[in-house]
């Protein structure tokens, strides 16, 4: 994985400037642009975990984390456990945060079996054909 | 048919063939507003024709363009309601069945109207784009110079002016045309959203709102902005004097809920989560929407705000979140599909047993 080929050394620098709010990683915005495919930087889906609300904040802001849900927290400022999307870069990083646990929960397929598909052309074209449910119909019951 | 996705094109036929085929209980509604790609889109309305006035649910899906699979859970759950009731019989999701007595008093006592595609634009997109990619693209296709696209569910007209109404960096919503999380240039800016508004405004029996999206495996109910209470009405969405302090628990703010409405939620989110795990076991968690970060111009808290500026009737809202990624293969998808119809067949049998409620103005 490109990842593992970013060197533990500066993945430590950034972190240090990073925690000095002098660097945050360059890339897309939060929430951001992460839509525009990168096959060099590809996202992953991400289940995080930071030891308080503001260690998550402040890792969102400077890991560039888009947030797809909330999973848990413990109020008031207990653990929080996110569904995040994140670049590979960003991974790399996170992954060095001592105050981070990181489990992915999804990255790209790279066996085409592992690729949904999308039907071609018009499988409803004849006017009779129905979408299939997936309930199994008893009749009279 | 073949195991992949629904395409647009396939999507909107397949609920015309409804139509058509089942026209004694189902009517095509189209829809007043074309995208920016000038792509129509229909909603279905199931009803008996028994009885009337009736409450109705509106289920809504497709508002995300990388979440494939709304649209089929509705155009499946539509088949089986409308298959069922025809043939008077029973419907059996893995371990869940729903007897026929269900079914029949389910379509006696309330209509439904399914929209499984809110967003065809950003959905043809990402069919187009994300097959081999974890994320995606969310948001509809209407350009904004070099940027492109609104978050529908950014684009309601609920405390939509997030730096007006919320407090600065909480909100799960952006201005920037850049970012994915985009609300637009104003509330109901967007041809997708007014379409939604369109059916709220002509149905209005309307009392209940199902939005699917994808992918937490759990059920949210209202509101987003902050945490619900019941005990001090001053604290609410209209009250201005809580303008940039909302979404944030240390200022004090929490977004009024009155008790029965909560009690209603929570009944209703429950029954969904009971008979989803009842199919194959998954445990779906009940949520507020708010959380850590606030969301604002949702179309959940908008329909269920309605009724507190409109004079119109109590609309209760949920989102059901399925599934673990954005596009499972489709094997899983069928499971899930199977799922959520259950889910939505407890929560359409359990809305005939709650009081409907009337305008607060």
């Amino acid at each position: 994985m490109y990842h593992n080929k970013v060197s533990r050394r500066a993945a430590a620098a950034f972190l240090l400037l990073s925690r000095l709010g002098r660097m945050v990683l360059p890339l897309a915005g939060v929430g951001a642009a992460l839509a525009a495919p990168d096959p060099a930087d590809p996202e992953v889906l991400a289940r995080v975990t930071f030891p308080n609300q503001r260690a998550f904040r402040d890792a969102v802001k400077k890991f560039r984390l888009e947030v797809v849900r909330i999973l848990a927290f413990e109020k008031p400022d207990g653990p929080v456990t996110a569904l995040v999307l994140m670049r590979t870069t960003a991974l790399t990083f996170v992954k060095q945060d001592p105050l981070a646990r990181v489990e992915i929960v999804a990255e790209p397929p790279t066996d085409p079996a592992d690729v949904p598909r999308v039907g071609k052309g018009n499988r409803f074209a004849d006017p009779h054909s129905l979408p299939e449910g997936q309930g199994i119909l008893r009749k009279g019951r | 048919m073949a195991d992949t996705y629904y395409n647009v094109v396939e999507i909107e036929s397949a609920l015309q063939n409804l139509a058509t085929n089942y026209s004694g209980l189902s009517t095509r509604i189209p829809l007043p507003n074309l995208t920016a790609e000038r792509r129509a889109s229909s909603a279905l309305k199931i009803s008996s024709g028994y009885g009337h006035p009736k409450g109705t649910v509106l289920l809504l899906g497709g508002a995300h363009g990388r979440e494939w699979g709304s649209s089929e859970i509705l155009l499946g759950f539509a088949i089986d309601l409308l298959r069922a009731f025809v043939a008077k019989g029973s419907l059996t999701y893995g371990s869940k069945t729903f007897p026929r007595d269900e079914i029949q008093g389910l379509l006696h006592a309330i209509d439904i109207v399914v929209f499984p595609l809110i967003n065809p634009d950003g959905m043809n997109f990402s069919h187009a784009t994300d097959g081999a990619v974890v994320g995606g693209w969310r948001k509809n296709r209407q350009p904004f110079g070099s940027a492109i696209g609104v978050d529908l569910n950014r684009n309601f007209d609920f405390v939509w002016d997030f730096r007006q109404t919320m407090m600065s960096d909480v909100a799960w919503t952006s201005d920037d045309p850049n970012d994915d999380f985009y609300f637009g240039t104003a509330p109901f800016s967007e041809p997708e959203t007014r379409n939604v508004k369109f059916l709220l405004d002509a149905i209005p029996d309307i009392r209940w709102v199902v939005d699917i999206h994808s992918a937490s495996e759990s059920i949210l109910y209202n509101w987003g902005t902050g945490t619900d209470d019941s005990t001090d009405p001053s604290k609410n969405f209209r009250n201005a004097a809580w303008d940039q302090q909302r979404g944030e628990s240390a200022t004090g703010y929490t977004e009024y809920i009155p008790p029965g409405d909560l009690s209603t939620a929570l009944t209703l989110s429950n029954q969904m989560k009971t008979a989803i795990a009842a199919v194959r076991g998954t445990s779906y968690a009940v949520k507020q929407s708010f959380d850590l970060y606030a969301v604002t111009g949702t179309s959940d808290d908008y329909a269920y705000s309605r009724h507190w500026v409109s004079c119109t009737p109590k609309v209760q809202a949920f989102v059901i979140e399925f599934g673990k990624k954005f596009r499972p293969l489709w094997p899983e998808m069928q499971q899930i599909i199977g799922e959520i119809s259950a889910g939505l067949f407890a929560f359409c049998s359990a809305v005939r047993e709650q009081p409907r409620g009337s305008s607060e103005c």
